[in-house]
């Protein structure tokens, strides 16, 4: 209830606030960094969630593209 | 492996003109600044959203490594690394400074035990879509300055291109671990938007 509580006086709906959880959830799996256990759950749903697979996408593309340039030490014109 | 000698000679150069620049010679100074400016340019317009900061704080960065330079050492490690905490530091000031974050804040979500997991599919793009992402990673940064709101965008970057952890960003932010996780989700939603409205195919 205190979960849903926050969300109503925020302006956040619970729906919202879930999918944030669940997004963070997954870019923490992504990066390698330890998950609670109620991460483990927001990602296991998260992954099982259709309607959720483009900010998956989208994600996975920050993460592979760019961070691998951001490592790439920095030349004159490379970007 | 030809972008690797690239880097490694590029490095090389890097340490030979700080060495000269911290000894005085401001001929290499010059050459280090022509050499990395529209990096550090670019890195600050990405993060600002607007030329005049960018131009700001990549001027702020190129003054802190001249009044620093004497600091540095190849112990260290390379002088692009150091230039880039630099940049990254005198960014994120700017982005303290602006005063421009105007949603109310969440209550933090505290982390509980935490285990590791790894049992998902890898979902690294494969060989025939390398082609497509090198133009969807055009479209993605020209999409990442259309983002509407300044805190979501820069909340964004650090998380996902910077890679700060929430909490950090929630303290260069001054705002509470559930408003900054709320920020990144909206982005990240917006710029799914944007980018179908940009014809990429691979988002649906």
């Amino acid at each position: 209830m205190r979960f849903w509580r926050k969300s109503r006086r925020l302006d956040i709906s619970a729906d919202e606030l879930k999918k944030a959880e669940m997004l963070e959830a997954y870019t923490r799996w992504l990066k390698n960094e330890r998950l609670s256990r109620k991460q483990k759950r927001l990602l296991k749903e998260f992954n099982s969630s259709p309607a959720l697979r483009p900010l998956k996408q989208l994600v996975d593309f920050a993460h592979y593209r760019f961070e691998e340039r951001e490592n790439i030490m920095p030349r004159p014109g490379s970007e | 492996m030809a972008r690797q000698t690239t880097n490694d000679l590029s490095a090389v150069e890097d340490t030979y003109l700080a060495t000269q620049a911290k000894a005085g010679n401001d001929a290499a100074f010059r050459q280090l600044f022509d050499k990395h400016y529209k990096w550090v340019y670019n890195k600050a317009h990405r993060m600002l959203g607007n030329y005049q900061d960018a131009e700001e704080v990549a001027s702020d960065v190129f003054i802190k490594v001249w009044q620093k330079l004497g600091k540095w050492n190849t112990e260290q490690g390379s002088f692009q690394a150091w230039l880039n905490t630099v940049a990254r530091n005198t960014i994120i000031d700017a982005i303290r400074k602006r005063d421009r974050i105007r949603e109310r804040p969440l209550s933090g979500l505290p982390d509980e035990d935490e285990q590791p997991l790894s049992q998902y599919e890898d979902p690294r793009p494969g060989p025939d879509q390398e082609f497509e992402a090198a133009e969807a990673q055009r479209l993605l940064e020209g999409a990442l300055e259309q983002v509407t709101k300044p805190n979501h965008r820069i909340a964004w970057m650090l998380r996902h291109l910077e890679g700060y952890s929430i909490a950090e960003i929630a303290r260069i932010l001054n705002r509470k671990d559930g408003t900054v996780k709320i920020w990144i989700f909206r982005c990240t939603e917006e710029l799914r938007k944007i980018l179908i409205a940009k014809g990429i195919q691979w988002i649906y």
